[in-house]
């Protein structure tokens, strides 16, 4: 009856704890080392995702470059969703990999990233999309960029005898858009007139063209101009269960599922759809069309993702040198034809074997963007330098709430704007 | 051979005081060395980081950089939150209905699949734990296409009956009725597993012996089967109450909370509003509420099991 | 001929209208994976593939190399398995057979462990592992996850049914606690033990978060983080998950088939009886 423990049983409790780890040691704490580097380095890691989803163009180039240079670049394609952490972490336990192609500036790490400028200036990289500090210093280059655009069935416009803008003709209007594509429901009795990706980055593209600026930081706040209220109405008034189905945007419906089924008659997304329809579409045509502007002519790009050197891995000039290489015209040309890209570098070429038409509409919508795009997309870089990363996003969250009647309008425009200051 | 003519109550009832005290003295060293291990562990992949967590809450922690100390204000602007009370009542409300429903259907999938009255029964457990070994994403596209509100196979039979399609996925009643078919789907086999292996500890005697005596199915089942299985109901009610406060992988693959915030439940609730606005404070908070509410009902439902042991 | 009929008929219909229930999704994925990626969403919608096709499983087994995986994941998972079964059952045994104050408060505190969500925990207990210098060892990965509440909970209720008598029978005889526990008490749970060894197989063969953070060398991934990684930013390579995820399944299956055989097999009444 004694409930006080002994100095004897304490010990005891220790050791019996103790043994059970060091058996968890023992059993399997071989081979866990990664081969030393020291001297010349002829091995690197380079953390990414996605590569092989798309071609693998990273992968091709390693090869190439371990070809002529006889440096080892392993490509580690870690999922998107825990790339962050994986890095977060690495750089706690000082090991970070020498580079990574990564979705933003994590405030973990961005203290220990090399100064990118030499590349950035020689190879004419898209400057307004590198993440640039305010002493000039270059923390992260552009991978690729990637845009938001529409994309029809043009087997259900053929059907309906309705025409969109070809290339070179004067873009739609929002209403002439609608219009169409609601005649073209009538005449085909399809299911839905449009499904569109359930994402701020969508949405904002939408928003710009209604010469709304979004929501942009002025003198230390943020604020939005007098389209943004229309433009939401506007969109609110898109979700009505016929001309959008509104699973998509209250419950997480899966868009690309809705398109393919060939019932939706357009698909507001982006370039990286391409090469999924290109091979998973087969019971109609489709094809990429000018986005409507209302009036304003824009479509939101931004760098899909950025190349960073990490600091403090003994490799950093090796790293350097490689992406220096990798942004040389020719070879970001092999990679950008390799996978698919949209190039970031400027004054280059790109020849896609498949789908050519539609890459170049991408290219040409984004030379003819209004400049609120690349604006409001350096403000978002300017932010990850600051370490204020949102990893939701109150735009649309705030929307979705709207969209299913949780508040009106002024009060999603007030949240937004009361969410994102208490970020700063 | 004794065993076999005790009625059960017997056979779970607790020895006499008097003895006990016996069997105690002396007995304090020997749980010691038990449980050794899973202290040390404990303190050190629980308390550790626990401990942290319950700092950072109060505190402003944003991720990085250092921590500064806030009080209560991160418990004060939670408790103000009427999100988070809305957000408490739907999650409550989710877990009053899925533990019966979890509960009844594993117990009785359970019972099936060890009868000696069902033909069939290694494919049946089979295709019953399949279920349980899909990710969430891949379960996301299946239930979708089930159950989706445009073009989903449910919504397409119906239509071949003429009814019109049901709003799965913009109503939020609904809505939640697929969360709950989809996780009782999923998490059969979990229970199910429990339950096999309880019911294969009940003694075949008792059972021939009530049935003997005349005793039906039902019966037997009520009287001998059940009272035998407490302290296994009591793990499953209590680890799927825990399970469903705590739900979320589920939700997030098939409705993200939807439609809108209806059906946001407690841990979205804390991922939203604190990971993903990096508020790593507030987060913790939240977090730190949320395990005394499931400790208090943990406890609430010892008493339960302490009860079933003792009578 | 009639009776034995009327006695298996009821149970026997009821328990494959639930199979049949259970079995629709499953057989929806399944077949799914032999579908074209361009008949997954095609209307009218059909459970079975219009063209069978294989390349989904093709491109899937060429990509990811599935018998490391399946090693790296076995190896960790067997590990871990055995210390958790091993930990769970004198910790569940501690709880159940002995009477103080503070095992029920330790009880509470073993509950508590899943009452937090992953997140809170996860960086603080990356840091702790790092500190015992446990990053990019296997041991990093295995040691954190050996306690689980579910585990020592389900020994502790198993171990409550189990009469006292049998454990002052041992006593009286001379049998101290430790070999009363290892040489009567353990032998008699070998049901709960093989319950409680296929959860923890699936939680390890699920589990991506700890070799991700833990190990530098992806060649040590496990295979859900490859699965993981079909998943893009913008797009999902539905046909490559769905064949992967077939191939990940099998397994897991195979080892349940196994292991179920266990259970039932295990002769409680014996150990018992007397």
């Amino acid at each position: 009856m004694n409930p006080v423990l002994g100095r004897r049983q304490l010990m005891l409790g220790g050791i019996a704890g103790t043994a059970a780890v060091g058996l968890g040691l023992s059993a399997c704490s071989d081979g866990a080392g990664s081969g030393g580097e020291g001297g010349e380095v002829t091995h690197m890691q380079f953390f990414l995702s996605g590569d092989a989803n798309q071609g693998g163009g990273y992968a091709h180039m390693a090869a190439k470059y371990q070809e002529e240079t006889g440096i080892e670049v392993e490509i580690v394609d870690v999922a998107n969703e825990d790339l962050t952490t994986k890095l977060k972490n690495a750089a706690l336990a000082n090991d970070l990999p020498a580079l990574a192609r990564v979705g933003s500036i994590d405030a973990t790490w961005k203290d220990v990233t090399m100064d990118l400028r030499e590349i950035l200036d020689t190879n004419d990289v898209k400057s307004e999309l590198a993440a640039i500090d305010p002493d000039g210093k270059v923390l992260s280059l552009p991978s690729d960029i990637t845009a938001v655009g529409m994309f029809l069935n043009k087997t259900l416009f053929d059907a309906a005898g309705a025409t969109y803008p070809a290339v070179g003709e004067e873009p739609w209007t929002w209403d002439e858009f609608t219009e169409t594509i609601r005649s073209v429901q009538t005449a085909t009795g399809a299911s839905y007139g449009m499904v569109m990706d359930r994402s701020a980055h969508r949405l904002k593209a939408f928003l710009y063209e209604f010469g709304s600026n979004t929501f942009e930081l002025v003198d230390g706040a943020f604020e939005t101009n007098e389209n943004t209220k229309p433009a939401l109405e506007y969109f609110y008034a898109l979700n009505d269960d016929s001309f959008m189905p509104r699973s998509v945007w209250l419950s997480d419906g899966d868009p690309n599922g809705l398109f393919k089924s060939g019932d939706v008659v357009a698909y507001c997304s982006g370039s990286w759809q391409i090469a999924d329809f290109a091979v998973n579409i087969a019971d109609f045509e489709w094809v990429s069309v000018y986005m409507p502007k209302q009036p304003v002519r824009v479509t939101n790009y931004g760098n899909a993702a950025s190349i960073v050197v990490f600091e403090g891995t003994g490799q950093e000039q090796a790293a350097l040198d490689f992406v220096n290489w990798l942004y040389t015209p020719e070879n970001y040309t092999e990679l950008s034809e390799t996978s698919g890209f949209l190039p970031a570098v400027n004054g280059i070429t790109v020849t896609y074997a498949d789908n050519a038409e539609a890459f170049e509409l991408y290219n040409e919508e984004i030379e003819a963007s209004d400049e609120v795009a690349a604006r409001l997309k350096t403000q978002d870089l300017e932010g990850e330098i600051e370490g204020r990363t949102l990893e939701g996003d109150p735009l649309r969250d705030e929307t979705v709430k709207y969209l299913n009647d949780e508040q009106d309008v002024d009060t999603t425009i007030a949240n937004i704007i009361e969410l994102l200051n208490a970020s700063l | 051979m004794a065993a076999t003519t005790q009625t059960p109550e017997v056979a779970t009832a607790t020895p006499p005081r008097r003895r006990l005290a016996s069997i105690r003295r002396g007995q304090t060293i020997a749980p010691l060395i038990f449980i050794a291990a899973a202290v040390v562990l404990f303190a050190l992949f629980f308390v550790w980081p626990g401990a942290l967590g319950l700092w950072y809450s109060f505190t402003d922690y944003r991720g990085v950089g250092d921590p500064e100390f806030i009080g209560v204000e991160n418990y004060a602007a939670l408790f103000q939150d009427a999100t988070f009370y809305s957000v408490l009542g739907r999650t409550a409300f989710y877990t009053l209905l899925s533990v019966p429903l979890h509960f009844v259907i594993s117990l009785g999938i359970a019972v099936l699949v060890t009868t000696r009255n069902a033909k069939g029964k290694v494919p049946a457990r089979v295709v019953f734990f399949m279920p349980w070994l899909i990710s969430p994403i891949v379960n996301g596209v299946i239930w979708r296409w089930l159950f989706g509100e445009n073009f989903g196979f449910v919504n397409y039979l119906l239509s071949l009956v003429g009814v019109d399609a049901v709003p799965w996925q913009t109503d939020a009643n609904l809505s939640l009725a697929v969360v709950l078919f989809a996780s009782s789907w999923g998490g059969t086999a979990f229970n199910m597993l429990l339950f096999m292996a309880a019911l294969k500890n009940i003694p075949r005697s008792y059972l021939e012996a009530a049935e003997i005596d005349g005793a039906t199915g039902w019966q037997r089942f009520r009287h001998i089967t059940l009272p035998l299985l407490a302290p296994t109901s009591f793990l499953v009610v209590l680890l799927t109450t825990i399970g469903s406060m705590k739900e979320f992988a589920m939700i997030q693959a098939l409705n993200g909370g939807g439609p809108g915030t209806e059906n946001m439940l407690m841990v979205q609730y804390i991922y939203r509003t604190g990971f993903e606005r990096s508020e790593i404070g507030y987060a913790s908070a939240a977090s730190m509420v949320l395990m005394v509410i499931l400790i208090v009902v943990a406890v609430i439902q010892l008493r339960f099991d302490k009860g079933s042991d003792q009578s | 001929m009639m009776t034995k009929l009327r006695s298996y008929g009821p149970a026997t219909l009821l328990l494959w209208v639930l199979v049949l229930i259970y079995l629709f999704p499953v057989a929806w994925f399944i077949l799914s994976s032999f579908k074209p990626g361009s008949e997954l969403f095609s209307l009218p919608l059909s459970i079975l593939p219009e063209n069978w096709t294989f390349s989904g499983y093709i491109t899937a087994w060429n990509r990811f190399n599935f018998a490391q995986y399946f090693f790296n994941t076995g190896l960790v998972a067997v590990v871990t398995t055995v210390l958790t079964v091993f930990v769970s059952a004198m910790t569940g045994y501690a709880l159940a057979k002995y009477k103080a104050k503070w095992l029920s408060i330790f009880f509470i505190c073993i509950l508590a462990t899943t009452m937090l969500p992953t997140e809170v925990i996860m960086p603080s207990t990356f840091v702790v592992i790092r500190d015992l210098g446990l990053y990019n060892q296997l041991a990093g990965i295995i040691v954190p996850s050996i306690i689980t509440a579910t585990g020592i909970f389900m020994f502790r209720q198993y171990f409550k049914t189990v009469p006292d008598e049998l454990l002052e029978a041992a006593r009286i005889d001379g049998v101290g606690e430790i070999r009363a526990f290892f040489s009567i008490m353990l032998p008699l749970a070998k049901p709960i033990a093989v319950t409680l060894a296929i959860f923890s197989f699936q939680w390890r063969w699920n589990d991506y978060i700890w070799p991700l953070l833990v190990l530098n060398d992806p060649n040590r991934y496990t295979l859900q983080l490859a699965l993981r990684s079909i998943v893009g930013a913008d797009n999902i390579d539905w046909s490559v998950l769905l064949s992967a995820s077939v191939i990940s399944l099998v397994p897991m299956v195979i080892l349940f088939f196994v292991f179920q055989k266990q259970i039932m097999n295990a002769d409680m009444n014996s150990g018992l009886k007397d």
